[in-house]
């Protein structure tokens, strides 16, 4: 049974077509990594599926629930969380505030119980902060709590985004472009954490990829994407030798 | 196993606010004379409109330039409530409160539709707006000429008569204020306000209703600078529109900015320098008489050189410091 589900959906731009009547689904437990050129609507869609932008056309449902008009803070109640490909993690706060943020939406928020400090507050507030730290310590930023997101290199903010992204508790994770402007080596290293945590969490994930070679190795189903079209679906081996997609994708007579 | 470990709140960060109210309530009896108590009355008012503009500027991330108008709808509102309607003060201090944080909510509403620079321009046309009611609007307000006469704050019979009277009342509802504004800044709310401070985009993508807490760091904060302004004008005995003018807003916009947005002794501090440097200067040499007026514009600019998130904002205090006053959450072993 697919998890989410996309159906013709379509969003254009002063009328140029981002996307025309892209479907996809995705099963629960699985992984789909998409890829295509730059401008071919890969974030478009998941501004759509995560509820920052809307289709013109078409329907998304997560788990059989329409999510189509849904505002984003509903979309990540219903369990899915996304996210950046120019990281957005919050500058004034430190990591382990970040990864706190995280778990916004199973955090106690009534005012009174805040102001008087009841104990289901101070349970929920003490129960986030173990799990951003135990968050932490599985991307391999442990020691990092009070360091703040201007103080980390690169490849470690891209380890703080994922650690908060997991601290909302998705049961379907959306990475957009999470190895952009890393090598090969760097690459294949998050990308290898992105499984093992995928594998631990059981967790189904959408990844927008640059590094073909690298999302082969990890991605069950590949999907491509051009100027707006799904231009192929299928299995990774089966996708990098299609014709199509090598001229679309890597250029014509680049093999 | 890490899912044990419990982290224990710094003494420092656990002690310090009541050895400094303890420390504060002993200023009476220290100071000579009523003047300087008076200032430091001033200053603990100050401080509580600096906390309100800090909620919404601070921790939610909005430059609000209107504040004064808050201050002045619940000077007015308390005022009128308890001359005209015949309220007891605490009351007509609490409706004050209850008042401006509606109005703060109503407000948020058109601030909503804009962002940064236009949602100042907005709060400035509405300090406007209520300074032109407040001056115009006779029958209520008495206009320009004000309201004199007010009451002193007084509760269940006991009235704040002397000097002394007045500033460890003030001392207690500031020291309230600040409790009560502090658990939920520390907490859930001021961390979620943070967030949309930092990035609006990422925390509706977290879960966050980005509208809902707006419009409530709005209300919280105009609430605030309501009640503020109740004390303001039962301690002054005496409002008029003129108090309430944008110079006004901008003063304790200064007051929050020279703190530390976003740090709750930042509000303190910045009103007690904002107040105390003008009066310090006010010595018998003439030369700093004659710099008088310049001197808190200089200390704003030479702080936006050196340190542009004032002087107890957030990655001000460098980690040695921090650790010497023990500021950061340690781990029990």
């Amino acid at each position: 049974m697919s998890l989410l589900e996309c159906r013709d959906i379509s969003r254009s731009f002063f009328g140029v077509k981002a996307l025309d009547g892209v479907s996809l689904s995705v099963a629960e437990g699985e992984t789909l990594g998409i890829i295509g050129p730059n401008g071919s609507g890969k974030t478009t869609l998941f501004n759509i599926i995560s509820g920052l932008d809307r289709s013109h056309e078409g329907r998304v449902t997560l788990g059989g629930r329409d999510i189509t008009t849904a505002r984003p803070h509903r979309i990540v109640g219903h369990g899915l969380v996304r996210t950046f490909q120019n990281l957005r993690l919050f500058k004034g706060m430190t990591a382990l505030e970040n990864v706190v943020s995280g778990g916004h939406s199973r955090s106690y928020k009534g005012l009174a119980g805040q102001v008087l400090g009841l104990p289901a507050m101070r349970r929920s507030e003490d129960e986030l902060e173990m799990r951003a730290r135990a968050c932490l310590a599985e991307v391999g930023l442990a020691g990092y709590e009070e360091a703040s997101p201007a103080e980390m290199s690169y490849g470690q903010t891209k380890r703080l985004e994922l650690a908060r992204a997991l601290n909302a508790e998705p049961k379907i994770l959306l990475l957009d472009e999470p190895t952009a402007g890393m090598n090969d080596v760097q690459a294949a290293e998050i990308l290898g954490l992105v499984a093992r945590v995928r594998d631990r969490h059981g967790l189904t994930l959408i990844v927008i990829e640059h590094n073909v070679p690298v999302l082969s190795r990890f991605a069950g189903r590949i999907v491509v994407l051009d100027a707006g079209r799904k231009l192929v679906e299928g299995r990774p081996e089966e996708v990098t030798r299609d014709a199509r997609v090598i001229e679309a994708y890597l250029g014509a007579g680049a093999e | 196993m890490a899912m044990t470990e419990t982290f224990r709140t710094p003494f420092t960060v656990k002690f310090g606010p009541w050895l400094f109210l303890i420390l504060m309530a002993c200023l009476p009896l220290v100071l000579p004379g009523r003047f300087w108590l008076h200032i430091f009355s001033l200053t603990m008012i100050y401080a509580i409109f600096v906390l309100g503009q800090n909620v919404v500027t601070g921790w939610a991330g909005m430059l609000t330039l209107g504040q004064a108008a808050f201050v002045g709808m619940g000077a007015y509102a308390s005022v009128l409530l308890t001359m005209q309607a015949g309220l007891s003060w605490p009351l007509a201090f609490l409706a004050s409160g209850v008042i401006c944080a509606a109005c703060g909510a109503a407000l948020a509403l058109p601030c909503l539709r804009v962002k940064a620079d236009f949602l100042s321009l907005v709060t400035i046309a509405f300090n406007q707006i209520f300074f032109m009611v407040a001056n115009n609007w006779m029958e209520l307000t008495r206009g320009p000429m004000g309201i004199p006469g007010v009451p002193s704050m007084q509760i269940l019979g006991w009235k704040a008569r002397s000097s002394s009277d007045q500033f460890w009342l003030i001392l207690g509802v500031a020291a309230i204020l600040f409790f009560l504004v502090a658990r939920l800044m520390h907490g859930q709310l001021g961390r979620t306000m943070k967030m949309i401070r930092d990035d609006e985009v990422a925390a509706g993508a977290l879960g966050v209703n980005v509208t809902g807490y707006k419009v409530l760091a709005f209300a919280i904060g105009c609430g605030v600078c309501g009640l503020g302004g109740s004390l303001y004008g039962h301690y002054m005995r005496f409002v008029s529109p003129d108090m309430f003018k944008l110079e006004e807003s901008l003063l304790i916009m200064q007051m929050a900015i020279l703190g530390g947005l976003a740090s709750m002794p930042g509000c303190a501090l910045g009103a007690f320098l904002m107040i105390m440097i003008p009066e310090a200067l006010r010595s018998s040499e003439p030369w700093l008489i004659t710099i008088r007026p310049g001197v808190a514009g200089a200390t704003l600019v030479a702080l936006m050189i050196w340190r542009p998130n004032g002087l107890l904002g957030f990655g001000q205090m460098p980690r040695s410091i921090r650790r010497l006053l023990r500021l950061e959450k340690e781990a029990r072993p």
